[in-house]
């Protein structure tokens, strides 16, 4: 039971942060109709400047993350109105956009690559990385804040869309742009929105998992793949769902790390997931999207 | 109609003319083999990217040897010049200055790649122009395979493997569990040490394999308590290593563990922290040697302070070889003559003659072994030496090996 325990704990960890990735990912979509390539540069984002804003300049750490957040909701500003609204104006398809984004991730790597350099850098952690005891398992408050933060945010999710003014306008530009426009609803805004709200979540992921994973500025690569694997297996369409793959994945690789082979999880749950898709092709949770079509 | 010679047609007959011509280009090739090649060495290694550190530890190490030596003159008069490459570890950029370097600089030689995929990349490029090429601590087991132009100072992978498995037999280590990621890295160097641990009879209790972007690795760490190895052998990046280590630890594993290569990196120790302490690490430098704790103190107080890691020693020892090979006799004479590719023979060949010599790797008296044959200089026996992390990962120090026992 105890192995047992240990392998659900990794698995709601792993999970977290895919949902979360896959959150991010899911959000922009539903506004947008458009992956955002560059969602876990934002990530990467928030690692790094947790450590250029704690380690280097020595802020507090409510600074830190004020600063953090700030400097990530300026280049989602960025990617919005240099990549997303002039190629939405001019009627580009989302492949199109999409490769826009695929641009900007490569321009924030190369601008991380000026500003931190090529090495692992130490990320200052905001929670301990001590031992401590979770009933009989031992973990730590690093971890622990992940998954934290994942459930607020699905929290704070979840009430943005179902229960204000704002998340019915987001839900109906996600159904249909142009008669949202028609309604009185400033879709642009609404995409704005998406991306500002992503990078919020993104970027807190990134302090947040940044001293466990360490400071690269070639991380956001990995995640991105991973949040995207999320999201399609969830269901791209609904954020929920996107979490929910994410923790999927995470339980997945640490059962068959656990009970199975773990030099050969990897490809077993890409196979898993395509056996999946065979069945669902919207994923898991995507009847949404299915109904739509 | 008259032909016209020139000058010479002003002054003389055409058959003399003729003879005239063809002694002046004679003069002018004699003046031209009479000017002797410069000393030019290509350094192209990692100086940015993921490998930077050892690209320029191995640069700073072969300074040590070269600004003595140019600034008492040089060999024979003539100062050594480096052409210093950024490979940014990128196989294809480094691919781009090895050829530039052959055929633009006019290079006599090549130095660098620490990484195995930039100095794979090197290695046709050296075969094609026919230029010597000394690799530093790549690791990929064949890059030295019937090498023909090529000459290797670090370790290769098998070694680290062979390093392991005689250290485990010699304490008596009976059951080994092994971790790695799952890069060709992780489960290369975990499937060659493996290999050889089983053929000194030592048991694998269980080998697991992660991936390096999960946060937690506690289900595979989980399962390494399985058996209770006498050891644990890690084959990691340097933050997901942190990672493993912190794990092992936290999961309350009080067993030894080896973690070859990565377990020196500066960041690796960095991110493990306190984790990282009493981490075993087989190594090419043996700091008990006098001479070896010298060059490293020497370093320190010139360079930023590092922990002994090989690559300053590996940069060092090239530098000492092409010393050796420059001040030869023959190349000597092939560089007088100014025939670029004989003097990149003479100093190909000169490394083979040359090669067996005592550097600031390996154990006292153990040399090495570069000949027309082998152009890979480590021996199997007597190169590691085995290095523990201490002080929350800030320093390394020599461990008391006799404290390691079998658990029965």
């Amino acid at each position: 039971m105890e192995k047992l325990g240990y392998l659900l704990l990794a698995g709601v960890t792993n999970g977290s942060v895919y949902g979360l990735v896959g959150l991010s990912l899911s959000i922009i979509y539903g506004s947008s109709r458009v992956i955002n390539f560059a969602q876990g540069d934002f990530v990467m984002l928030g690692a790094m400047s947790a450590v250029a804003f704690v380690a280097t300049a020595a802020l507090p750490w409510p600074l830190a993350i004020a600063g953090t957040v700030a400097g990530a909701s300026i280049v989602a500003l960025a990617l919005d109105y240099v990549v997303y609204r002039p190629l939405a104006r001019r009627k580009a398809p989302p492949l199109t956009i999409m490769m826009g984004t695929l641009g900007a991730a490569i321009a924030i790597y190369g601008a991380a690559l000026l500003a931190w350099g090529p090495d692992q850098q130490f990320v200052p952690a905001l929670f301990s990385l001590d031992p401590m005891n979770l009933g009989p398992l031992v973990t730590n408050s690093q971890q622990l804040a992940i998954i934290g933060a994942f459930a607020m945010f699905l929290a704070v999710t979840w009430f943005t869309l179902f229960r204000t003014r704002l998340g019915l306008s987001i839900r109906a530009t996600g159904v249909n742009p142009r008669v949202a426009l028609l309604m009185g609803i400033r879709s642009e805004r609404i995409v704005q929105f998406s991306f500002l709200f992503s990078a919020l979540i993104s970027s807190v992921s990134g302090i947040l998992v940044g001293p466990l994973l360490g400071g690269q500025i070639g991380m956001g690569l990995l995640l991105t793949v991973k949040g995207f694997m999320a999201a399609i297996l969830g269901g791209l369409g609904s954020p929920f769902a996107a979490a929910a793959g994410g923790v999927a994945i995470g339980m997945l690789e640490a059962l068959m790390a656990g009970y199975g082979t773990s030099l050969y999880a990897e490809p077993a749950i890409f196979l898993i997931i395509l056996l999946l898709l065979f069945v669902r092709p919207y994923g898991l949770l995507g009847d949404y999207e299915a109904q739509k079509r | 109609m008259r032909r016209q010679y020139g000058i010479g047609a002003l002054i003389c007959r055409r058959p003399l003319c003729v003879a005239l011509a063809a002694l002046g280009s004679l003069g002018a090739t004699g003046l031209a083999l009479a000017d002797p090649l410069p000393l030019k060495i290509c350094m192209i290694d990692d100086r940015s990217g993921a490998a930077a550190d050892t690209g320029i530890e191995s640069l700073n190490g072969f300074n040590m040897v070269i600004e003595p030596l140019n600034a008492k003159g040089g060999i024979n008069g003539r100062k050594v010049e480096l052409v210093v490459y950024d490979g940014k570890t990128d196989p294809q950029l480094t691919a781009t200055y090895a050829t530039r370097c052959a055929e633009d600089d006019q290079g006599l030689m090549i130095v660098g790649g620490s990484p195995s995929a930039p100095a794979a990349a090197m290695v046709p490029v050296a075969a094609q122009n026919e230029i010597p090429y000394y690799i530093l601590s790549a690791s990929a087991n064949n890059l030295t395979d019937d090498a023909q132009w090529q000459f290797r100072f670090g370790p290769k992978a098998a070694q680290d493997a062979i390093a392991v498995a005689d250290a485990f037999a010699a304490i008596g280590f009976k059951k080994v569990s092994v971790i790695n990621n799952s890069t060709p890295f992780g489960t290369d160097t975990s499937r060659s040490t493996i290999k050889e641990l089983t053929a000194k009879g030592v048991a694998i209790l269980t080998q697991q394999t992660y991936d390096i972007a999960a946060t937690d690795v506690s289900p595979q760490v989980v399962n390494l308590r399985q058996g209770d190895p006498d050891v644990i052998l890690v084959f990691p990046y340097p933050a997901d290593g942190a990672r493993v280590a912190r794990t092992i630890r936290q999961l309350g594993i009080k067993t030894p563990i080896v973690m070859p290569r990565v377990g020196v990196m500066a960041a690796f120790r960095k991110l493990a922290a306190e984790t990282a302490d009493g981490i075993l690490v087989p190594i090419s430098v043996d700091v008990t040697r006098p001479e070896v704790a010298k060059l490293y103190a020497d370093y320190n107080a010139k360079f930023k302070p590092i922990a002994p890691s090989p690559s300053p020693a590996q940069g060092y020892d090239a530098a000492t070889l092409t010393v050796a090979v420059l001040s030869d006799a023959l190349v000597q004479k092939a560089i007088d003559s100014g025939d670029l590719a004989a003097a990149r023979k003479a100093i190909r060949d000169a490394t083979e003659r040359l090669g067996k010599f005592q550097g600031m790797q390996g154990q006292a008296g153990v040399t090495y072994q570069f000949s027309a044959s082998q152009h890979h200089g480590p021996p199997d026996q007597g190169f590691f030496v085995f290095t523990q992390v201490a002080d929350k990962g800030e320093r390394l120090v020599a461990p008391d090996m006799s404290q390691l026992k079998p658990k029965n």
